[in-house]
């Protein structure tokens, strides 16, 4: 249902809830916040504002006869009192905080939607991100522009070697993913955990664990992998590259991060920074309720996304 | 009043010791004078000890008492314990005039009438009341009747309070100045709530008007610059005959001070000196100086040392000659007048990843001004197309200057001659 607003106070009722930009690389999140805040304000702003409360005057002396008039109340005048809508009002939070060097999906909350950012962090989804790195070279900082401390040769890493690297990675991680999940490994609780269908993510805090780790592009020295993972940070993917041109006996920097999904959230969601406005907010505010609604709520197992999607396109298509 | 006692032990605890005829009070925060005159009556309601403060009898630390309302009203209480002394009576620490002085105005030297007879302060108030007339907080003089049943106004953090009371700030606000941006600098409140509007302001605001600022631009110069009412009118016409003298045209100089709002603010020393430094800096004719000054006004009155920082940048870090520095200057002065550090990642950009020269800078100067983002989007996605060629000799030329200009979707059709969507898809991916 389209609705056309032009009244502020309206807008500003319906700004609530979560929704999903494309953060771009080289910004910290806190200047993403600043951006989007005034954005809005300047939106909201251009709307029809609410109008001033009229200023009720007694006039005349009490011996003889008062007149009560109706003025215009200057102390209510957006002149005096500042815009109606300041930076300061709009609260605005994010579900996960991304790293100034990673680009992509980023889940943020509104006003009363915050809430929902607490729902999606305690939901524990799993990110997927495109890593691209480079052979060849170290740096201090791990990420491409970086001083450079180290230079190697690369000729002899082939697809086959870098792909075995990956699994040895990946296998290690889904062994530990076993202690992290929060759970007695002897008891009942735990065999039914292991044994239900889906991934078994960490029962509470735990270092970043990867769940899936594939080879998107191979180019020498340039290559792109596919990371799926869980608590992770920027500097945790760049020392992944680091490892990996380690393990395959050259080194290797990270030159690109940048994700495509987290959780329901995917790249066809998230607003570039020429749509962080009023009007394509609160639409993806809406795109983006329902995928709040349906988060798994926290448990030590969590089922297949694609299975969780399936259900959800199903339900949606009876409704 | 416990609670006050105990600081005031705190505060004044050296005075309170100090049993013979206490002459010395030292308040060293001029912020706390309303709690010192609290002190102050907790002080005389307290007997014997005090009996021989001595306080001069015709400064605002008794109207400020006057006014504290949950203290003893003073009439009752005090005796014969106030003794009037003079100036010469006062050691230099009795009352530290420097630091008190920003609330409580020692005024020796008018002429005020003092009644001799003790309690009486009629005529002193109405003195006072007389001197503070002018100031908003004080009811106006014409009041009618119900006007004066109504609550005092208070001291207020916002104009807001005020502005329902003074026909000087609700005329501001049909100039639509933005009050409330005055109000978050600091002292522009506290200088204009002195102000009468047919006094203080009329005149210069008709002199701008004759200046050619136009009345829908009055609001947004008022906001920017309220410290024009404190200049004297002579003065504002010296500076203006000042251009006159300079051959400036008449809309020139209407340009120069709508444009900028401070440029009235300097003497015409200043600004002589500053047309000077550019003049001799950047090697420019009279008729060019004249051009560059009304051009971009803000340029001139700006900061030197952010001119000499650019200037430097321009010519040492970004390699221009001086003759190209000149032409930058003329065609787009606002380069002086931005973020340095974010100049110098445009310039890098442009110059170091799009392989545009220094004599194409020159020719499209809009590239430096243009946001840095918007730079890397457009050519990266040019470069992906595989049309980024900026070379106008060869075939599938784009012009720098239809690079930067207009919005996406201009963009995507006129120069990279593809979809939105393909582009935006794009931009995904960065």
């Amino acid at each position: 249902m389209t609705k056309l607003v032009h009244y502020a106070p309206e807008a500003w009722n319906v700004l609530r809830g979560v929704f999903c930009v494309y953060k771009p690389a080289d910004m910290t999140i806190g200047f993403l916040r600043r951006v989007v805040i005034s954005n809005l304000c300047r939106d909201l702003s251009v709307l029809k504002p609410r109008p001033a409360t009229p200023f009720v005057s007694i006039e005349g002396s009490v011996g003889e006869s008062l007149v009560v008039r109706k003025k215009r109340n200057f102390a209510d005048d957006p002149l005096v009192l500042g815009p109606r809508y300041q930076p300061q009002d709009i609260k605005l939070s994010w579900a996960l905080h991304v790293d100034k060097n990673i680009s992509g999906v980023c889940v943020l909350g509104l006003n009363s939607g915050n809430k929902g950012t607490h729902v999606v962090r305690d939901g524990r989804l799993i990110r997927t991100y495109t890593v691209s790195g480079q052979f060849g070279r170290s740096t201090d900082t791990h990420f491409h522009d970086g001083k450079v401390v180290e230079k190697s040769r690369y000729t002899h890493v082939t697809r086959g070697k870098l792909l075995r690297a990956l699994m040895t990675i990946q296998s290690s991680h889904q062994q530990s993913a076993v202690n992290f999940l929060g759970l007695d490994p002897q008891s009942q609780a735990a065999y039914d955990a292991l044994s239900s269908d889906g991934l078994v993510r960490p029962g509470s805090k735990s270092p970043p664990m990867i769940y899936g780790l594939s080879i998107v592009d191979f180019n020498p020295p340039d290559f792109i992998l596919e990371v799926a993972c869980i608590n992770e940070t920027g500097v945790f993917l760049k020392i992944l590259v680091h490892d990996i041109g380690l393990k395959l006996k050259t080194s290797a920097v990270c030159t690109q991060m940048r994700c495509i999904r987290h959780g329901p959230w995917t790249l066809d969601h998230a607003l570039l920074r020429k749509h962080w406005t009023l009007e394509h907010i609160i639409n993806n505010i809406g795109v983006c309720h329902p995928m709040v609604k349906t988060i798994t709520p926290r448990t030590p197992s969590l089922m297949s996304i694609d299975k969780v999607n399936s259900e959800n396109s199903c339900t949606g298509s009876e409704k | 009043m416990n609670l006050i006692r105990n600081k005031l032990q705190g505060v004044f605890g050296s005075l309170l010791i100090r049993r013979p005829p206490l002459q010395s009070l030292t308040i060293h925060d001029v912020k706390r004078r309303d709690f010192a005159c609290i002190c102050l009556c907790t002080m005389l309601s307290r007997n014997s000890y005090f009996q021989d403060c001595i306080f001069q009898k015709n400064n605002r630390f008794f109207q400020n008492v006057y006014y504290t309302s949950d203290c003893i009203p003073f009439k009752e209480k005090s005796n014969s314990d106030l003794i009037t002394t003079t100036k010469s009576s006062r050691t230099h620490e009795l009352m530290p005039q420097e630091e008190v002085c920003g609330s409580v105005t020692l005024m020796e030297e008018i002429d005020i009438p003092v009644s001799d007879e003790d309690g009486d302060w009629t005529s002193e108030m109405r003195w006072i009341t007389s001197q503070e007339s002018r100031d908003v907080l004080f009811p106006a003089k014409d009041v009618s009747e119900i006007d004066a049943l109504s609550p005092e106004l208070r001291p207020s953090f916002n104009i807001a309070a005020y502005v329902n009371r003074s026909e000087t700030l609700q005329e501001l606000v049909k100039l639509r100045v933005d009050l409330s941006k005055w109000e978050k600098r600091r002292g522009i409140s506290s200088f204009i709530l002195r102000l009468d509007f047919e006094k203080d302001m009329k005149r210069h605001i008709m002199f701008l008007h004759d200046m050619g600022v136009l009345a829908d631009n009055l609001g947004w110069w008022l906001t920017i610059n309220p410290l024009i009412f404190r200049e004297k009118l002579d003065d504002l016409h010296t500076r203006v005959n000042y251009l006159q003298s300079k051959k400036f045209t008449s809309d020139q100089i209407t340009r120069v001070i709508s444009k900028n709002p401070y440029w009235l603010l300097f003497s015409t020393i200043r600004i002589d000196n500053r047309l000077g430094y550019f003049q001799r800096t950047f090697g420019l004719t009279g008729a060019e100086v004249r051009l560059l000054a009304s051009k971009r006004p803000q340029l001139i009155t700006l900061n030197f040392n952010h001119i000499m920082r650019t200037s430097f940048a321009v010519l040492e870090e970004m390699g221009f000659n001086q003759t190209e520095m000149k032409s930058l200057l003329l065609t787009k002065p606002k380069i002086w007048t931005v973020n340095g550090a974010s100049l110098q990642r445009r310039f890098i950009f442009a110059h170091n990843e799009m392989g545009l020269s220094h004599a194409q800078l020159i020719q499209f100067p809009q590239i430096l001004m243009s946001r840095e983002f918007r730079l890397k989007q457009r050519h990266g996605y040019l470069k992906i197309i595989g049309r980024n060629q900026y070379d106008p000799l060869k075939a599938n030329y784009v012009s720098p200057q239809a690079l930067v200009a207009g919005n996406d979707a201009d963009f995507c059709i006129n120069i990279a001659k593809t979809s939105v969507q393909d582009f935006n898809d794009f931009l995904k991916t960065l």
